[in-house]
């Protein structure tokens, strides 16, 4: 993908294939940024501002989720993470068409709220951080509760700085999820400044025939992947923990 | 412990979204269901129409049939992928040196948005200029339409295979990490108990490894079928469900009846009939990997 994002148009299309452009183009950087449908920098903020804001909101749900349901005795605990373990089973499709509709009646379709909200609530997120917080030791709370800390300090102050590791594999993966997703966007974004990263990037597909500027799509492509990599290389063992968290949780 | 009302403060965002985006979605996406509705048209402008659409979508629409088949056939993807992942793991957890660069590696294609993954791989099928064409021309093969209706098996066309392809090149890495993380949890005392006592090699892999991976691969297993018969993006970027509708699947086929033909009713009595299967397949796919263990496949 990098490779083909140097070279030009014609050196794309030789055969044999080359490995490396006999000289680099690199301003197809430069006029890459224009080629979708919307431009790739307005697409690139709009995914950023939904996701990064959809994220900061999942964690704080689903740690106060998490944390209650793993540290708390309360009437209806077991029904509600019997109900939250049912959820994960059930595929995101289904709600597409109702949650379209609901979207519609708040008016929020061409929005960012229509890709924030959704995005905010994961029932495998809630899951998580429960089975995160639960692996903290019921003295510290206490001791904390006994020296007259409030309840909400005890979260605040106790609960969510232990349970960084956690947050910080949740929410990667949601934002990289989210960064990722395209039906979403499809079904709720049809008004093209407002599209997401992924679209953008899909309305590469149409012109890919016709403007044959193949180098520049990849330029594009690179562009957007370039984050995630750099991202996932700094927070590797985040990530991974996460994913070891979600596979050990099942046991 | 104390303080009844404190739990239930905390979970406000939760019964929030009970509220609106579980319960009322899931009772009215029901709803909607059973009703010829269309989104330009107010509810009350819906005629109830009883069980027409679920009957529709077996009796009428010959494209869901072959999406569901075409679903299924994809799914086969997976035991390859997990295979190859599981291998992979197993001589990356012996090899000591440069583990985190091979990680890192492997979990780029996962990262990597499904959309741009499609444009590289459009771009490797392409008849005239793709490498794979090129490898196979330069092996002195004919070159493949990759992305057509040809069959390489009764019923099954190589674009869907093809982008069977696709899917286990972007998935293998997961499960490689996840594997590997499953490896490097069993203590080594495990293995150096089962060496004193005279096992070999084989029998500590049989006895050893393979038990305490289990519950890895069976968490693979069932969430990667779930998830890929769910497939979307790779179909709606590689084919759009074509050529004609011979790689369709339910979900691609569920939001064009939705969006493009405007049927909502039809839409959603698709998402649930689907989603009942998918639920049947995960039940019983949970049964058998409990009872037979891991080579089931």
């Amino acid at each position: 993908m990098f490779i083909s994002s140097i070279k030009d148009q014609t050196e794309l299309f030789t055969r044999p294939l080359k490995w490396w452009p006999s000289n680099p183009h690199w301003e197809n950087f430069i006029s890459a940024w224009d080629l979708p449908q919307p431009p790739l920098l307005r697409a690139l903020l709009n995914s950023a501002l939904v996701y990064s804001s959809s994220t900061l909101l999942l964690l704080l749900a689903s740690s106060f989720t998490g944390y209650v349901l793993a540290k708390y005795e309360f009437k209806g605990r077991h029904g509600i993470f019997l109900w939250i373990v049912s959820q994960m089973m059930i595929p995101g499709f289904t709600g597409l068409i109702p949650t379209f509709m609901i979207m519609k009646w708040l008016g929020w379709i061409n929005t960012y709220w229509a890709l924030i909200i959704p995005g905010a609530f994961s029932s495998y997120s809630i899951f998580l951080m429960r089975q995160y917080i639960i692996t903290i030791p019921d003295d510290i709370i206490d001791a904390a509760r006994l020296s007259g800390c409030s309840e909400f300090g005890l979260f605040w102050r106790i609960v969510l700085p232990l349970s960084k590791p956690a947050l910080a594999a949740v929410g990667l993966i949601n934002f990289v999820w989210g960064w990722n997703d395209l039906i979403g966007p499809m079904w709720y974004i049809q008004y093209t400044p407002m599209k997401t990263v992924q679209q953008s990037l899909g309305s590469l597909f149409d012109i890919r025939s016709t403007v044959t500027s193949l180098p520049g799509v990849a330029a594009c492509l690179t562009i957007v992947t370039v984050p995630l990599i750099v991202l996932t290389i700094i927070t590797q063992k985040y990530l991974i923990q996460g994913w070891t968290g979600l596979t050990y949780a099942k046991r | 412990m104390k303080r009844s009302y404190v739990p239930y403060i905390f979970l406000i965002p939760f019964f929030v979204n009970l509220a609106v985006f579980s319960i009322f979605t899931l009772g009215f996406g029901v709803y909607m269901s059973f009703t010829n509705w269309d989104p330009w048209t107010s509810i009350g402008a819906a005629h109830f129409v009883g069980l027409t659409n679920y009957i529709r979508a077996f009796t009428e629409d010959p494209v869901f049939l072959l999406a569901l088949k075409n679903a299924f056939i994809y799914v086969l993807y997976e035991p390859i992928c997990i295979s190859i992942g599981f291998f992979f793991a197993l001589i990356l957890n012996t090899a000591i040196k440069g583990r985190s660069i091979f990680r890192t590696i492997f979990f780029l294609p996962v990262i990597t948005s499904t959309v741009a993954i499609s444009f590289v791989w459009n771009w490797l099928y392409d008849y005239q200029y793709g490498p794979f064409n090129q490898a196979l021309v330069a092996l002195g093969l004919p070159p493949q339409h990759w992305l057509s209706q040809i069959e390489v098996l009764p019923g099954v066309p190589i674009a869907l295979t093809s982008i069977m392809l696709m899917s286990i090149w972007q998935w293998i890495g997961l499960n490689v990490i996840i594997f590997l993380a499953a490896l490097q949890s069993i203590p080594k005392e495990y293995h150096e108990a089962a060496r004193v006592s005279g096992a070999n090699a084989l029998s500590r892999f049989r006895h050893v490894t393979i038990p305490l991976v289990r519950p890895a691969l069976l968490f693979c297993a069932i969430t990667a079928t779930a998830g890929s018969l769910q497939v979307f993006t790779e179909v709606y970027m590689l084919t759009r469900g074509g050529p004609g509708n011979v790689t369709q699947v339910p979900v691609v086929w569920m939001t064009m009846r939705a969006i493009s033909f405007n049927e909502f009713g039809y839409g959603a009595a698709l998402a649930y009939t689907f989603f009942l299967i998918i639920l049947a397949v995960s039940l019983v796919e949970i049964r058998i990997l409990r009872r037979g263990g891991m080579f089931y496949y």
